[in-house]
């Protein structure tokens, strides 16, 4: 979802000047029709898979393909991406599948030959340690900030006002609203925001 | 709540007002300047263009028949990298006028390497060259490593090298035989 | 003639924005003096001024003026009025001058209604909001000129004939209208959805908007004036660029939902993520400054959460527009990348430090401190640190780990949705569970025994409920957690619905919706933040049921044939092919959808084949309990492969959307009558 953003083609500003062309009307992104030829497969074409008794199905295909990216795609699920190379590599996943081979198997020999942004959670045990390593430290390090500041209020509380222990708190705890009045009573003395 | 009132009021130490940074702040003000450097460099990688012009960047490919090709290997020759995929229909289009052009320029000093990228399985990328009876060297772009030093998006691309080393023509779609050999002739009759 | 008023009310705008920042700047030093008055005058300008530039580029869009680069870049003779007007925000350069707009005109609501009252903040206010504005503008004007045109240069080489220039290159002529209508471009086909109509202006109102509190905050901080006025001023700027952002994300999913054509609303991709990033922030903010204000704790965390929400929102936009990462969403790659990457530098480092020097100098002290774990205050610090952690992994999953790896490793790797789910489950877990305990106890101090009490009856329902699920035959561990989680979260809220009407039934002899309405007047913040909550909930739930327990299958059927799937069944019926008004051919399948086998809809799913790229529009059959949302992959006459999603509970995503907003502004609304 979200920001709306086509692959805007602005014919002046293609890349690096790649683009001559001599009057405006010839200034059809062009590269981007080719782009579309050669990658996007033009569906007219592609008539329904019919009849292949491999015993592998649709389904087989799609769950490991929504677990892979096609590294040219920006980022679409191969399983969603309909481009020439994907269909290839649906076809090659079809074709491992039917084989015998594994889920695994079938992704990492993708992962092998083309690296690991072809599937969505890294297989290198480097980046596998910082994908799932980083979050937990940040995880872990956001809720020690916290109990950090707990406690040094804590302590501080402590020290200069040794009233405070849980002899006053359960005094508190018997102030608590048994009745619909001390209830409302609250909400309203919650309202006046006492600062 | 009254009573709770009063267990909060809690008097608070008083420390000298202090001017400056400390070194914690310090540090957070550098992680800010790192993290922009950082994405900085991210951005200058990612707006890089195709190298269509300048030193083409070196690399080395393993053959479909075993053996290395390295581009600096070439110097001195005029070289067409050629990037391209079984399932691609403009590749199939051009790959008979470029073994044609390899075919009729080699002895003058034009060569061809094929970078095979997004390839589904290598079967189909030796069926290919079975089929168009492609001679010149080829190979397998593992890890899609020149792919990505050249930028390419998607195949067919191609990047005319000259003699010293340097890109001179950058070829996006498929080539056809006449468009190519004007410019492979000039490029044969500079010195190396 | 469009183009040049649109050029010279932009230049105006952005010269008014610059002389607000210069005038309230020093005007601020001395106070009562005319400098400051005429600063604020100036940037009451800009927003006029802005409104005649957009205007004229909309003017030029709907009466197809390609000369101008824009509108020959995003719209074509075919193209409907309304998309021609939506096309504003079609591609960079429109959408950066929408977004000084809405800017502008946040800018003078705010020093509108916040003039007499914060007298002291604002001149430093008005700074800060117009050296944003200025920036903008500034990209608008130098960078990603809208009023750009087509000129022909006949004198020049070849290569430089044609040229799209703001200013009119000498012995220019203009194009032909006949090849500036051949080749327009038309609008981006997935952009042309209704959902692309309120989306992106949401979207941009939500960042824009969190610009007012980050100004007042910088305010405080650079007069000195550090007390909680600031917050005061902005808090309803706040809730309405959440709820903006909020909106926006939830049209956004929607969109996506629409089509996209995967089944789905949500795919953690980079760009959605640097939305999100900022709401989250926001969330925190919302809730740590009510410790602020009730409390006088915490003003450095809160100082440095809006300076983060704000930073978040310009990284976000940076992220988006500079293609700094590779996206389903992003615009196209522009010059745009530097700029905003220096700004975003600039002011992240120049308020954080302002910020620390304050608070070195000991002028950011609490006024209480924490006596108590259990105290609303500890609870909500809790809240924050969940927000903070949700941050730092969703910022690292879409651009810390990708760029690290690119940068360090030389590898690209993508992080897909499993590797999201994993970080965020237990976060939001954890969220649900502050969210439901929180509201129960009390600030200052609360006694374990209190909170044990109050939290009795959620708890109980919340159990009950857990095990309606288990005995229903939902098993798995992450979907009980999550559904009790969020349930609880839900309870408390209607508890407290129910607790506060009954008090007051009770006190003072009220009706039930007499006491609920009066409950409501009395405390707006309160209970429309429990709605809030209660969105929250329906959303969480939502999301849970249409995640973990999708249906998702592909069949080919030849026509006539049917297949079953979870007790529905799909048949195919016909297979049509049509040309719309636009000039885009459709192919579309017929299907009829059974279930028990009695006929419950009959669908159209389609492939419309713009020139740009096909795309899969959804047949879906919408009930609260499911979507079964059917896509045509292909097919013929003969045959056709559909893929078919059922989404349970999905419908409660959008209508916990609903929700949300109804809370925010009941939180938001103006107090009207101060009843007791």
């Amino acid at each position: 979802m979200n920001l709306p953003l086509p692959p805007a083609p602005s014919p002046m500003h293609q890349r690096g000047g790649e683009l001559k062309a001599s009057a405006v009307a010839k200034r059809l992104p062009w590269h981007i029709h080719l782009k579309i030829l050669c990658l996007v497969a033009v569906l007219v074409f592609t008539a329904p898979a019919r009849g292949q008794n491999d015993g592998v199905t649709d389904n087989d295909v799609i769950r490991v393909a929504e677990r892979m990216y096609c590294p040219v795609c920006e980022n679409i699920p191969l399983d969603d991406c309909e481009t020439l190379a994907c269909i290839e590599w649906k076809a090659e996943i079809r074709a491992q599948l039917a084989a015998g081979k594994s889920d695994e198997t079938v992704i990492n020999s993708f992962v092998a030959r083309f690296g690991d942004n072809v599937v969505g959670v890294p297989q290198d045990p480097l980046l596998r340690a910082l994908t799932v390593g980083m979050p937990l430290l940040a995880t872990a390090l956001a809720i020690g900030a916290a109990v950090f500041t707990f406690r040094r209020f804590g302590r501080h509380a402590r020290l200069t006002s040794p009233g405070v222990d849980a002899g006053r708190l359960r005094g508190a705890a018997e102030n608590r609203p048994k009745t619909d009045e001390a209830y409302r009573q609250r909400l309203e003395d919650d309202l006046r925001g006492r600062r | 709540m009254a009573q709770s009132d009063q267990l909060e009021f809690l008097p608070r130490e008083e420390t000298a007002a202090r001017r400056g940074f400390s070194l914690g702040s310090l540090a957070l003000l550098a992680a800010v300047l790192a993290l922009a450097l950082a994405l900085g460099a991210q951005l200058s990688r990612r707006q890089a263009t195709r190298p269509a012009s300048g030193p083409a960047p070196d690399f080395q490919l393993t053959r479909f028949e075993g053996g290395e090709v390295r581009l600096s290997d070439f110097r001195g020759r005029v070289v067409l990298i050629n990037f391209w995929a079984s399932w691609c229909p403009p590749c199939r289009d051009e790959a008979p006028d470029l073994q044609a052009l390899y075919h009729d320029y080699h002895d003058a000093g034009f060569s061809v390497i094929g970078v095979n990228m997004l390839e589904s399985s290598r079967q189909k990328a030796l069926d290919y060259l079975a089929e168009f009876g492609i001679s010149y060297p080829n190979g397998e772009d593992v890890g899609e490593r020149v792919t990505r030093l050249y930028r390419v998006e998607a195949p067919p691309e191609s990047f005319l090298i000259d003699r010293r080393g340097k890109t001179r023509r950058f070829y996006i779609g498929g080539i056809r035989y006449d468009d190519l050999s004007g410019s492979i002739e000039r490029l044969l009759a500079e010195a190396s | 003639m469009l183009a040049e008023i649109g050029l010279a009310a932009l230049t105006l705008a952005f010269a008014l924005a610059v002389y607000a920042i210069i005038a309230s700047a020093f005007g601020a030093r001395r106070a009562g003096d005319g400098l400051a008055l005429s600063g604020r005058n100036a940037a009451l300008l800009t927003c006029p001024a802005l409104l005649l530039a957009t205007g004229a580029l909309v003017a030029a869009l709907m009466t197809e003026r390609y000369q101008l680069a824009y509108v020959y870049s995003v719209t074509d003779p075919q193209t409907p009025p309304l998309y021609r007007f939506t096309a504003l925000w079609g591609a960079q350069k429109g959408s950066l001058l929408l977004w000084s707009l809405l800017m502008s005109a946040f800018a003078s609501a705010a020093i509108g209604l916040n003039w007499r009252n914060e007298r002291r903040l604002m001149p430093f206010a008005i700074a800060f909001m117009m050296a944003s504005l200025a920036f903008f503008l500034g990209l608008s004007l130098f960078v990603e000129n809208p009023f750009e045109r087509w000129w022909i240069v006949p004198d020049a080489p070849l290569d430089e004939q044609v040229v799209s220039t703001v200013l009119i290159p000498p012995a220019a002529i203009a194009p032909l209208e006949a090849n500036l209508r051949a080749g327009a471009q038309g609008l981006n086909p997935l952009l042309r959805h209704f959902g692309m109509v309120i989306h992106p202006p949401m979207l941009y109102l939500g960042f824009v908007g969190f610009t007012i509190p980050f100004a007042f905050a910088m305010a405080a901080l650079a007069s000195g004036d550090l007390s909680s006025g600031w917050i005061k001023a902005t808090r309803r700027w706040t809730l309405i660029a959440w709820i903006c952002l909020g909106i926006g994300l939830i049209l956004g999913g929607r969109w996506a939902y629409d089509v996209l054509g995967w089944g789905g609303y949500w795919g953690w991709d980079p760009v959605e993520n640097a939305a999100f990033l900022p709401w989250l922030m926001g969330t925190a903010f919302i809730h740590s400054v009510m410790i602020q204000e009730k409390r006088g704790m915490l003003k450095l965390w809160n100082m440095a959460l809006v300076i983060a929400t704000f930073s978040a929102v310009m990284f976000g936009t940076f992220a988006t527009r500079s293609g700094v990462i590779e996206s389903v969403h992003s615009f196209a790659r522009s010059e745009v990348g530097f700029p905003m990457l220096a700004f975003w530098a600039a002011v992240t480092f120049a308020a954080l430090a302002l910020l620390l020097w304050r608070w070195r100098r000991g002028e950011l002290r609490d006024e209480r401190q924490f006596a108590n774990l259990l105290s609303r205050e500890s609870l909500f610090v809790l809240n924050n640190a969940v927000f903070i952690a949700l941050f730092l992994a969703i910022f690292w999953g879409s651009f810390g780990l990708p760029i690290a790896s690119e940068l360090l490793l030389g590898a690209e790797v993508t992080i897909g949705p499993r590797t999201f789910e994993f970080y965020v489950v237990p976060l939001f877990i954890a969220m649900y569970v502050l969210m439901g305990v929180a509201p129960l106890s009390a600030w200052g101090a609360t006694s374990l025994r209190r909170l044990g009490a109050a939290l009795k009856a959620p708890l109980a329902l919340t159990v009950i409920c857990a095990l309606l699920l288990g005995m229903s035959g939902t098993n798995l561990a992450v979907a009980v957690f999550g559904y009790g989680a969020a349930a609880f979260a839900g309870f408390v809220a209607l508890i407290e619905f129910y607790r506060g009407a009954r008090a007051r039934r009770r006190g003072f002899g009220e009706s039930w919706l007499r006491a609920l309405t009066a409950l409501f007047g009395r405390n707006q913040r309160r209970y429309g933040g429990y709605v809030v909550h209660l969105g929250v909930t329906v959303i969480g739930i939502g999301v849970i049921a249409s995640t973990i327990f999708q249906t998702e299958t592909q069949h080919t059927l030849a026509r006539g044939e049917a297949v079953a799937v979870r007790g529905y069944s799909l048949r195919y019926d016909d297979y049509i092919l049509a040309q719309a008004v636009d000039g885009r051919m459709m192919r579309i399948a017929a299907v009829t959808v059974f279930r028990d086998n009695s006929e419950i809809a009959r669908l159209r799913p389609r492939i419309d084949d713009y020139p740009q790229m096909p795309m899969k529009i959804a047949g879906a059959h919408s009930t609260l309990e499911n979507d079964f949302y059917v896509l045509l992959m292909s097919g013929d006459r003969d045959r056709a492969t559909f893929r078919i999603y059922i989404n349970p509970l999905v419908n409660l995503v959008w209508w916990g959307g609903v929700l949300l907003v109804i809370g925010t502004l009941i939180a938001a609304y103006p107090k009207v009558v101060p009843a007791k």
